[in-house]
């Protein structure tokens, strides 16, 4: 566990010591400020809308949860999708360019810790992205009238974070095959963006197939969460994605050693 | 103590090392030479934990690499071919970073960092970008990360690459320092340089043990470079 923890720790601090630290978070967190503030600003005018045509029916049904809050969600989620790889990218692809894989592979290090501890660098990371776009939230709670509902928008960033994980390990994946930076991410990107959109064909396949895709699909996991429907299967669904992307890297890193 | 038993290394159907056998005594420190791709690197490689035998084994203090591989890393220090450096990182913040992987006590890692980077001159750089250190200063930091763990089996792989004359002196009386209590092998082209620290020589060639034997039994009977030339190039080269 210590292990794990100093691998994380020098991770984490050569996000901040290369500029990729700092340009994800600021890129990250404006990109999602004007998703909100669209969001909120369409929500503003729908509001007056109907306040003026005195329909007060579909007034009620309006609420921030399901007007800002929940696309903002999947807009997050995408763009996740394109900056984690960024993140993951140089993880392991520079230990090899650099050949300091060969002072890691001859430290009393096992093989699982150092994958362990890059990918909770990762997790780290993420949770500070995500929570840079907490101040959205917490200004609807300031300013909305009536604010919006807790539950959904806790289950929302815990599903974000959990699909983050998911993108973090296909990530760690893509940087483990290659010594080159723009490779990994090229693969990183590219695995992720299939899993967000492997459920597209699902409606014109149908029947069990489907389903199955539907079932693999990290975005369509996702949209439960964001409406406070917690389901264990998704949560199975995450964790075993993730365990199954950092089992292969696993096995790719003992197959480098041995060549 | 190091025992090599067989030792072999293939590239596909390439041997780059073919049954090596051989014994390092406790306190010793072996010369290890080789024309350019003879494969001492890879045997280092395989000494060193990072990568498995084909075949054949290594024991270190009594312990196998394979079946013992984290207990043996703890007590072995190793200077890859290429110093393993993270261009990003402070030397002393690197220096820690090496401590703590290796397994150095907590408390006892400020200690050890400051007396290794006296011991290989580095006092004047610890704050500096590894980045932006000369070849070198790198080499020196290489060697300093090696000994940091205070090994017990000392693995160098071309160890004075790169430094100036006065450095390259005071790594050599480093290293004869080393010696005593702990088992040095050190691969090198400069053939003075061995015939100065090493205790044994053991050259060879395409992956073979073409030859082995004390320092003490070699000076005055030979010449080094005969020796070499001999082993490798069948004495009629150069
Ligand atoms: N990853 C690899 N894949 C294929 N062949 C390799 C690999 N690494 C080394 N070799 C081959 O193995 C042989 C031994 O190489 P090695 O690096 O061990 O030589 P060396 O004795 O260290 O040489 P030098 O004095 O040039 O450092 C060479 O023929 C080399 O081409
Ligand atoms: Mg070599």
């Amino acid at each position: 566990m210590k292990n794990i923890w100093k691998i994380a720790l020098k991770e984490l601090k050569s996000y901040f010591v290369s500029p990729i630290g700092y340009v994800v978070l600021s890129l990250f967190s404006v990109l999602s400020g004007w998703f909100f503030f669209n969001h909120a600003q369409r929500f503003n005018s729908l509001v007056t809308f109907y306040m003026m045509s005195r329909q007060p029916e579909t007034l009620n049904q309006l609420n921030l949860n399901t007007f800002v809050i929940v696309p903002m969600f999947q807009e997050l989620l995408m763009l996740l999708n394109v900056f984690l790889p960024a993140v993951t990218m140089r993880l392991i692809a520079e230990e090899k360019r650099q050949k300091t894989i060969e002072l890691l592979f001859t430290s009393p290090l096992y093989t699982s810790e150092i994958i362990l501890g890059k990918y909770l660098s990762v997790l780290l990371f993420l949770a500070m992205m995500l929570g840079l776009t907490a101040a959205y939230p917490v200004i609807l709670f300031v300013y909305g009238r009536p604010g919006p509902e807790i539950i959904p928008i806790i289950t929302g960033y815990a599903g974000l974070f959990m699909v983050g994980a998911c993108i973090a390990s296909v990530g760690l994946f893509a940087s483990s095959i290659t010594e080159n930076q723009i490779v990994a991410f090229a693969v990183g990107l590219s695995l992720s963006l299939l899993f967000y959109i492997i459920s597209m064909p699902a409606p014109a396949v149908g029947g069990i197939m489907g389903d199955i895709l539907n079932y693999l699909s990290l975005k369509g996991q996702f949209n439960g969460l964001a409406n406070a429907f917690i389901d264990t299967r998704v949560i199975v669904y995450y964790a075993s994605f993730s365990f199954t992307w950092l089992f292969i890297t696993h096995r790719v890193m003992e197959g480098f050693r041995v060549r | 103590m190091i025992r090599v038993n067989n030792l072999c290394k293939y590239y596909g159907d390439v041997a780059a090392v073919d049954h090596l056998s051989f014994t390092i005594e406790k306190g010793r420190i072996l010369g290890f030479l080789g024309p350019n791709g003879a494969g001492k690197t890879t045997t280092m490689r395989m000494m060193s934990c990072f990568m498995p035998p084909s075949s054949g084994s290594v024991s270190i203090n009594g312990m196998d690499i394979a079946t013992q591989s984290i207990m043996v890393r703890k007590f072995i220090g190793y200077l890859p071919e290429n110093p393993p450096l993270y261009t990003d990182m402070r030397v002393d913040e690197y220096l820690e970073f090496v401590a703590g992987i290796k397994g150095v006590q907590q408390d006892r890692i400020p200690k050890q960092a400051a007396s290794v980077k006296a011991r290989c001159g580095l006092d004047d750089v610890s704050r500096k970008l590894i980045g932006t250190l000369s070849k070198g200063y790198r080499q020196r930091v290489g060697i300093a990360q090696s000994i940091i763990n205070d090994p017990e089996v000392l693995i160098l792989d071309e160890p004075t690459i790169g430094l100036d004359p006065k450095q390259i002196a005071e790594i050599r009386t480093l290293i004869k320092s080393l010696a005593g209590e702990r088992t040095v092998i050190l691969s090198t082209h400069i053939l003075p340089e061995v015939s100065l620290i090493c205790d044994d020589i053991l050259i060879i060639n395409k992956g073979k043990m073409m030859f082995m034997d004390s320092m003490d039994n070699i000076r005055g009977k030979h010449d080094l470079e005969q020796l070499f030339l001999k082993y490798t190039y069948g004495g009629n080269a150069g």
